[in-house]
């Protein structure tokens, strides 16, 4: 149950990270002085939702995938899994993923940076790289989305016994 | 106003950390698979938190390498000669993430790709 809450959380999360970040790429789009505090509320928050995806993912990363899903997919003698159909949902895009989202984390946290030390309303190129920056979460966390459930997919066809 | 030389520091510092982060993050995560005593190093900080996965090291060290660049670069003798010496401005500075990430995250989807589907 507790792995189930944990993954279902990840997902959420990160998706609600996905979300606030399409609201800030708006907001960015329409900066003026009128919602830079809005615009810095929201930067905090994506940096909120991002490290709760990572914590919640991580517990989850570590402690249950790690353990058990990585051998249902890979395929295990000792635990009785013949192996997924799609073993790639591992070796690609479970071990691509794990390591693509340190750059999310240190984007928001420059993101942050930005929205609160720059006068990004004036400054143009700044305001350039924060909706980069925010671009980039946007498409990284439809991806990574989109890459977990192809991971869920292939523990689903592992799941054949031998 | 020249946007070079009025460059914030701490944006110069943490932007630049942020390109480099890019690439070492790609590099350790292929220097986890083929070298084992990395991987090992990877755990072994890991575990100074009571997690001994390579993940969880992996992460720390980026996160705090970032933060500690960030620091590094933001310092007024440090972050003038870049950008005196490179002509920094903000513009450039995006460019130099963008390209960075891009060949992070290459580097990364490239290798798993070729160990999953060509290996």
């Amino acid at each position: 149950m507790a792995n189930e809450l944990l993954i279902l959380g990840h997902a959420t999360v990160g998706s609600l990270a996905t979300l606030t970040s399409v609201w800030l790429l708006v907001e960015l789009f329409h900066a003026k002085d009128g919602n830079v505090q809005r615009i810095k509320y929201l930067s905090v928050l994506v940096n909120i939702f991002i490290w709760l995806s990572y914590i919640v993912g991580g517990w989850y990363y570590v402690y249950d995938y790690s353990t058990l899903d990585k051998y249902i997919i890979k395929g295990s003698t000792d635990l009785g899994f013949s192996g997924s159909l799609w073993k790639f949902a591992h070796a690609f895009f479970t071990e691509s993923k794990e390591h693509f989202f340190f750059l999310g984390i240190v984007m928001a946290l420059y993101l942050l940076l930005l929205a609160y030390r720059s006068s990004f309303v004036a400054d143009k190129s700044t305001r350039q790289t924060m909706t980069v920056l925010v671009a980039f979460l946007v498409v990284g966390g439809l991806v990574l989305e989109g890459w977990g459930a192809i991971m869920a997919m292939g523990v689903r066809l592992g799941m054949v016994p031998l | 106003m020249s946007e070079t030389t009025d460059m914030d520091k701490l944006n110069f510092g943490f932007g630049f950390s942020l390109a480099i982060i890019a690439i070492l993050n790609a590099l350790l995560t292929v220097g986890k698979e083929e070298i084992s005593a990395v991987k090992d190093f990877a755990v072994s900080i890991g575990s100074l938190v009571g997690i001994s996965h390579h993940w969880v090291g992996h992460g720390i060290l980026m996160i705090l390498l970032f933060i500690v660049l960030g620091f590094v670069f933001s310092q007024a003798t440090i972050s003038d000669y870049f950008i005196k010496k490179f002509s920094f401005d903000q513009r450039r500075l995006l460019l130099l993430i963008v390209i960075s990430v891009i060949i992070g995250i290459g580097i990364i989807g490239g290798f798993f790709f070729m160990l999953a589907f060509l290996g």
